[in-house]
This record gives structure tokens, sequence and C-alpha cells, in this order.
């Protein structure tokens, strides 16, 4: 009997490490090779991108084999698409627009099996051959929730009151459109309401996520965050970037 | 940086260990369900079956978690056929219809690099993260070829002369055809053909493979045969029988 697959954000973040969940994977072949890199995840997109339920099992069993976290971000705070999802193979699930505690809170009751929630039930893909699955299987769910509305802020001391959720993603894009700054996320006010959130998540004892960007990446872990959604077309536009500037070092022969 | 990852079946062989072989296993998901069975590997099929060469990656990822060897029979005796399948993340192939010493050769000059073969050069997808690859692929590619010609079988001393051959399978249906009893796989002149080859196999120091059911598994254990084909739907079929068979009872 094999044992339960660990999931490697949960254990890297108990024992107080970062983990990037890097996104713009959309194929099992893209995630196989994206495990040569050394993340910790692959962030699948099911909110905005292509990620179908039947693409699921092909694309997590990729990360499995790497150990990468495969953790897909749904549609919305629904159960029955957070527990398929999670059937289908996923490590973890990311639920946009959490702006009250009772979406928290059904965000939980439907990733996890009792005595938690009440998950549904069936022989999902991460159970098979693991003879008590189930009760291991929470241990292992991966939830992250996105804090991106202005509301969700006015809320926050009453999300991050809610167990089991193991990162409280301030997402920027959406925050500034709530914040009526739509496509302006450099905004004092939008910057200051991120850094803000992101205190009170540490100050609460609990995780707080944010989008990894190269240039700035460091600056975040230094306030606290330790999750971060990276995106693979910025590292291939800064690869990219990398190539054509030698190509045009090598024609003017500098 | 990983390791190359282990031929669990290849490993088993060298060792002197039987190796089981599912058929009839066609999707990741079912190849992933069976994982949690203990079978050392599994034949995915293009000679006859659905498995085109986009379909191989998501397969043998499959296979590979639960650490089973993935084996596609490809559909002829073909240069580029051959180390395709390869690429996309077969650890070894199964070759039908391998007549001559020369049909051997070139299956083994397909699959595997230099100084063995000339397999074409590409980055495989069992290469990722791999370094010296190109070095240490030829230890973990499995090939396998088929006797399953009365032309094979009255080449088989110079067949069996090939090296780098890991198993020398019999196959019993298209045996039967060629030795005009289409159909009928249990004639005693097939059964003979059967029996004598795998005799010739094992005397030859090398490793036999056969087609088996549950019905008949054990008696070519018995004979010494270490590699063992058989189908899922046998399986399916043995437990809807004893399913509708307690409803009745």
């Amino acid at each position: 009997m094999p044992e339960m697959r660990k999931n490697p954000a949960k254990a890297i973040l108990a024992a107080g490490g970062v983990v990037t969940a890097v996104g713009g994977v959309y194929t099992p072949q893209m995630a196989d090779f994206v495990g040569t890199l050394g993340v910790e995840g692959v962030w699948l997109e099911a909110e905005h991108g292509p990620l179908d339920f039947a693409d699921i099992e092909d694309i997590t069993r990729a990360c499995d084999l790497w150990g990468m976290a495969s953790i897909v971000r749904v549609g919305r705070a629904e159960a029955n698409t957070i527990y398929r999802t999670l059937d289908c193979g996923a490590q973890g699930i990311v639920v946009p627009h959490i702006n009250t505690r009772e979406e928290a809170e059904l965000v939980i009751d439907s990733a996890k099996y009792a005595p938690i929630g009440s998950r549904g039930m069936f022989s999902t893909r991460q159970g098979y051959g693991v003879g008590d699955y189930l009760k291991h299987a929470n241990n292992e769910t991966f939830v992250c929730v996105l804090i991106e509305d202005i509301v969700a802020v006015e809320n926050l001391d009453d999300i991050v009151s809610v167990d089991n959720i193991d990162v409280f993603l301030v997402a920027p894009s959406d925050l500034a459109q709530s914040m009526g700054h739509l496509g302006d996320v450099e905004h004092p006010e939008v910057q200051a309401v991120i850094d803000r959130s992101i205190q009170r998540i540490v100050d609460a004892g609990r995780i707080p996520g944010h989008v990894g960007r190269t240039a700035s990446i460091a600056s975040y872990i230094q306030k606290g965050v330790r999750f971060f959604n990276a995106n693979l077309n910025e590292w291939v536009t800064n690869g990219a970037a990398m190539y054509t500037d030698e190509v045009k070092k090598g024609v003017s022969g500098t | 940086m990983a390791e190359l990852r282990p031929n669990r079946a290849k490993e088993k062989l060298a060792k002197g260990e039987i190796v089981t072989c599912l058929a009839g296993v066609d999707t990741p998901h079912l190849v992933d369900f069976v994982g949690q069975i203990g079978v050392d590997s599994v034949w995915l099929e293009a000679e006859h079956g659905p498995v085109d060469f986009e379909a191989i990656g998501d397969l043998s990822r499959a296979a590979d978690l639960w650490g089973m060897t993935p084996l596609v029979r490809v559909g002829s005796i073909d240069y580029n056929t051959i180390y395709r399948t390869l690429d996309m993340g077969a650890m070894g192939i199964t070759v039908p219809h391998v007549d001559t010493a020369q049909d051997a050769r070139d299956i083994v000059n397909a699959a595997k690099y230099a100084p063995i073969g000339t397999r074409g050069m590409y980055g495989p997808r069992q290469s990722f993260g791999v370094t010296d690859y190109v070095k240490k692929a030829n230890d973990q590619t499995m090939v396998v070829v088929l006797v399953e010609d009365i032309k094979s079988v009255n080449n088989l001393d110079e067949i069996l002369d090939v090296e780098h051959v890991d198993v020398f399978h019999v196959a019993p249906s298209d045996l039967a055809q060629s030795m005009g009893h289409i159909g009928n796989d249990e004639h005693p002149d097939v059964q003979r053909a059967i029996d004598e080859s795998i005799a010739k196999i094992i005397a030859a120091g090398k490793t036999a493979g056969t087609t088996v059911g549950a019905h008949n598994v054990a008696k070519f254990r018995d004979q010494g045969v270490k590699f063992f084909y058989t189908s899922l739907n046998g399986w399916i079929m043995s437990g809807g029988y004893e399913f509708l068979g307690a409803l009745d009872g």
C-alpha cells in the first residue's frame, strides 16, 4: 500500500519556508518540463484559463512526478467545483473573490472531509491504493483564498479568523479595480492597502500570499509573504530579453 | 538534477525475476488506477490500438508515478517510429513480426544510442533534468521482439544471436494464423511450436515472454517464461462473470 502523497506546498509552509506556484502552465508536457526548474508548485488556471476538469488528471500527474504541488484556481466558491477539482487529482485549490467569513467557511467545508467539513465522498485519484486516505486527505489539501476586493479588505479580520486556510493571497489587479483604480495596481492607495492587508494577515498569525514578480519578490518576502503566484510568461519574457540582448551584442560586436 | 528513472521491468528481468505486463489500459486514468494492483509494466497499444504519439506523454507519466514500466507496441519496424515512441516517454518498445536477425538488428539500432545504435538525438521526456541522459538511456531502454510468424520460429536461432534484445516474446494468435490455424491457438502444432520456441530461447540464455491468462500462466512460469503479457479485458470479464454469477446464485 502506498502512502498518501505529501503536499510539498503545505510541508514547506509548515516548516516556515517560501512557496512559489508558477502559473501559465497549460499542458502536462509543460508541467513536466517545469518540474526541472525546482519550483514548489504549479498554479493551474480554471477561473480565467482553459483548464477543464478532464485536463486535471494528466496535468496533476506531471506535477506529482516532480513533487510539485498542483494547485488549481477554481472559478468560484462553489462546493461541487471545489471537491471535484480535488477528486480529479489537484493537491490544492485557490478560490477567488472571498469577501466574507461565510464564503471562506464554505470553501473549507467543500475542500475538507469530516470532521472539518463535508467534502463529497468519492474514490479520488490521489486516494488510489492509499489505505487510510480519508484520514490523511485533509492534511495534504492546500487551501488558498484570494483577498482581491476592497470589501474583503474591510472584512479581513473576520476572514483571517477562519481555520484551515493555508494562505490568504492579496491579489492586486482586482483589488485595484474594486478601489476605482482599474489597471493601476501601482496607485499609492492600492499599494498601501496591499501592504496593510499583508501586515494584518501576518499580525493574525496567518500566512499571506501575493503575486511573485522577479523585481519585487524579495521585498515581499521581507514583508512576510510566503506564498507567491509567479507567472511563466514573465520568465519567458525575461529569458527572451536576455537572449535578444545577446543577439544585439553579437551583431554590434560589443 | 534528477536521476534517470529506473526501468522496473528491465531491472527485474536482469535479476532473473518474473515481470508482469498489463495491456488494455490505453487511457492515463486506467494506467493510474491499475498502478495500485502491483503489475510491473503496462503494454500500450499502437500496433492495433488507439495510442497515438501525442498520447504517450500522459500515459507514460501515469505509469511512471507508480514505477510501472511503460512499454509501447509500435506498428512496424520503422526507425523513426521506434525512437519517436521512446522520445515521448516510453521506457521500452515491443515490436511485432520480427522474422529475421536483420529485423531485430534494425530495432536495436533505432532504440539505442551510440555505440550500440543510432537512435535519433533529441531532448526526450525521460531526459528532463537528467544530466548525461544520452550516456545512461540505453541501460534503461527495453526492447521486446515478437516471435509470431512461422518464419520467425524457423529463423529463431539467428534472431536469438542479436544482442540488446531484452525479451523474445512468443505470441500465439498470429503464429497460429501463419501456420494455417487461424483462430485456433490451442492446435497441437501451434502449441508445440510455442513450447519449442520458448525452450530454445531459454536454452540460448535469453529471456522468454508469452501471452497468458490466469488459466495458463502457471504452466508457462514452470517452463521458465519470465515476461507475461496479459489483458485487462480478461480481468474485467472474470470479475463481471463473478458478479453476475453471485447475483444468480
